[in-house]
């Protein structure tokens, strides 16, 4: 029993994973719509057809009711009845249904005829005089339609009622009901499976442009990138709209890949080939080859360093694809990168200082704690190289506002010789590097990187007498959409 | 010195061992993670030079392996500069020092020079580096074998920073430290305290570097 139930378990948990299908959706509901309206015209052609051989045979019934009615008639031996013949002929036309009679008084006493047909209590009402009563009862095993009319007649002391009840059975009543309603279906029922034939064409026909989309993608090459096209109808246009921008997106990211690597190669082929022709010189004899070895191992160092660098940058450009992003203590962070420089600082001669906005501003943000830290430690790392042995370097945490959000402004403050204005734009370049401490020109391309991963801003600014403001900007809870990494 | 390296880049090994080797002390290769944890179950070292990205365990497991059976064997941990991350989980599960690839073997060799010193005097209870001296349990500092003199709170600050050697050290952490309950912590007397102490430590190889606004920072200057 609980197998049974396990495995129909398993069943619905497979089935629910097919995607749905917007065909069988549109067919569903195309027919159940269908079946409503059937229905809804079904219950309506059975209250007519009832309603119209009622009507039909009532007026059969209601005829004889008056032919007897008629030849009733009062002598001064009481009344006389006389039964025309042709009254009832009508109403036995159809063979199968049987007629039943009587005439009876107002007080209900059977004259001649059938006395124990059944009343349904018209007595206690107004009897009928020119508007008859209909009604339906069970007797003698079956549905019998009654009718009741009745007259006033004057005898000799006074008016008298005499009525005249006839029943009559309803299998005629039932074939020309039946006969109606079948002939109402048949008509309905074709409309409606030529209705849903023709849903079922025109959900064809109207999901064929889809099927050709799928097939222009998927007959791509994998490099191919170009925009689809087929010109969509109106209902698909913001969904290839879309794709189609996604692929220009993935296009320019291919392209900045691409043009990464190159820039890499070249530069890594540069550095080592420096390095080789150190090493090359190095065997020289004397004072010449022990400068060499020098030098080879100065370049050694700068290749490490923009190895470093060039892998930190992938590193902050794949971690922002992820958005590894999580509550950010800003206080931590700056405590932790402090004592990874100071542990780095071996000559000890920088003059360090901290400035976190005073409590209880507490300053977390929402981003990714790795990539803030890489960049805050470049831009350290730059005051240090470009700045006198006596530097004084200021990390500075504001309270800030940006495009209208909270933020919180990280400002390193140096004591440098600064960037010149025209070289400000430049030094966010990957491999852009400037003054005689000039690194590997990665540094501020990453802090550049990790801004706009976190939709904030990067600033480079002067202060006065020297020295220079750079400062990253990231807002409290970086706002919702795609981030465009340049 | 006794070293164990696990490493299992052949170019780096080689010029490690090399390097130590030609210094005159003995050191062991393992290239494994999980020869070198058993390894370590049964002989002794003065110093282990971990790398963390190893075959069959990594050096997180083999260091995490080591404190919980309680070897207190100095480790140094090599580690990639992506991993920057790991760094601090290295610190934080008992690693005494760390190194970025690829680094200096001069550099490298006098780290673990100091960090066998440092643990040899703590068995005697005694922290030794160069020719600073600082005996916990007489509570006394020398330097080149001369008294420094230090105060009971000078040694108090001295004995956290000791103990917090790399790690920032608020200026109410350092407070705490030096009062108790019923004494009103100035931050004045801190400041003073330090001033004092880092006047007497001037010379010996114990650097307690201010970053204003933050708080100290000691570390080991190389000898």
């Amino acid at each position: 029993m609980s197998r049974a139930r396990v495995l129909a378990g398993t069943s619905a948990v497979g089935s629910e994973r097919r995607p749905y299908s917007l065909r069988r959706r549109l067919m569903a509901a195309s027919m159940a719509a269908f079946a409503v309206l059937i229905a809804l015209l079904s219950a309506g052609l059975w209250t007519y057809a009832r309603s119209s051989a009622n009507q039909t045979y009532d007026l059969l019934l209601r005829g004889a009711a008056i032919a007897i009615l008629e030849r009733i008639a009062v002598t001064p031996e009481g009344i006389d009845i006389d039964l025309p013949p042709s009254a009832l002929e009508i109403l036995a036309l159809d063979q199968e249904d049987r007629v039943f009679y009587r005439v009876v008084d107002a007080r209900g006493t059977t004259l001649t005829g059938t006395p124990d047909l059944p009343t349904e209590g018209f007595f206690e009402r107004s009897l009928p005089l020119q508007e008859p009563i209909f009604f339906d009862s069970l007797y003698s095993g079956e549905t019998v339609r009654f009718v009741v009319n009745g007259r006033t007649l004057l005898s000799a002391d006074r008016p008298q009622w005499i009525g005249v009840q006839i029943g009559q059975t309803r299998i005629a009543r039932n074939a020309m009901e039946a006969d109606l309603i079948l002939k109402g279906l048949v008509p309905l029922a074709a409309l409606s499976i030529a209705g849903v034939a023709m849903a079922r064409a025109g959900i064809g026909f109207a999901m064929r442009p889809l099927a050709g989309i799928e097939r222009d993608i998927r007959e791509r090459q994998p490099n191919d990138l170009e925009p689809l096209g087929t010109a969509p109808p109106r209902e698909v246009e913001s969904l290839i709209t879309a794709i189609n921008g996604f692929m220009r997106r993935l296009d320019v990211s291919r392209g900045q890949a691409e043009s990464f690597i190159a820039d890499v190669a070249h530069q890594m082929r540069t550095s080592l080939a420096a390095l080789y022709g150190h090493l090359e010189a190095a065997d020289r004899p004397g004072e010449a080859g022990s400068r060499a070895v020098a030098r080879a191992r100065d370049q050694a160092r700068r290749t490490v360093r923009l190895t470093n660098q060039l892998l930190s940058h992938a590193m902050v450009i794949h971690r922002a694809d992820k958005e590894m992003f999580q509550t950010t203590d800003l206080g931590e962070l700056v405590r932790r990168l402090m004592e990874e420089i100071v542990r780095d600082d071996a000559a000890g001669g920088i003059d360090f200082a901290v400035e976190m906005p005073p409590p209880p501003i507490a300053p977390r943000v929402t981003g990714d704690p790795i990539a803030i830290r890489e960049a805050l430690r470049n831009l350290v790392d730059n005051a240090v190289r470009h700045g006198p042995p006596d530097n004084q370097i200021t990390l500075r945490v504001t309270a800030t506002t940006l495009a209208g959000r909270p933020a919180y402004a990280i400002g390193v403050e140096d004591c440098g010789p600064g960037i010149a204005p025209a070289d400000k734009p430049k030094v966010v370049e990957r491999f852009y590097s400037s003054g005689p401490g000039g690194g590997s020109g990665v540094g501020l391309a990453i802090v550049a990187a990790v801004a706009e991963s976190h939709k904030g801003r990067f600033d480079l600014s002067d202060r006065q007498p020297n020295g220079l403001s750079a400062t990253i900007t990231l807002p409290e809870t970086p706002p919702p959409g795609p981030v465009s990494m340049p | 010195m006794r070293i164990l390296l696990v490493e299992d880049s052949r170019d780096l090994s080689e010029g490690l061992l090399e390097r130590f080797r030609g210094e005159g002390h003995a050191i062991d290769l393992e290239t494994d993670g999980a020869e070198a944890e058993s390894l370590l179950r049964h002989a002794s070292f003065d110093v282990v030079i971990l790398d963390i990205n190893l075959p069959s365990m990594n050096g997180y497991d083999v260091l995490r392996a080591m404190r919980a059976r309680g070897d207190r064997t100095p480790v140094l941990v090599l580690t990639a500069r992506s991993e920057i991350d790991d760094r601090i989980v290295g610190l934080d599960i008992g690693a005494d020092d760390y190194m970025v690839k690829p680094f200096d073997f001069r550099e490298i060799s006098a780290r673990c020079r100091a960090l066998v010193r440092r643990r040899s005097g703590e068995a005697s209870n005694v922290f030794v580096q160069g020719t600073f001296q600082f005996d916990r349990g007489a509570r006394r500092a020398s330097l080149g074998g001369i008294d420094l003199e230090l105060r009971h709170r000078e040694v108090q600050v001295l004995e956290l920073f000791l103990s917090h050697l790399g790690r920032v050290l608020t200026k109410d952490e350092v407070a705490d430290r030096i009062y108790s309950f019923d004494e009103a912590p100035s931050l004045n007397a801190v400041e003073q305290t330090m001033t004092r102490l880092r006047k007497k430590l001037d010379g010996s190889p114990i650097a307690i570097r201010t970053i204003r606004g933050l708080g100290y920072i000691a570390s080991i200057r190389d000898a």
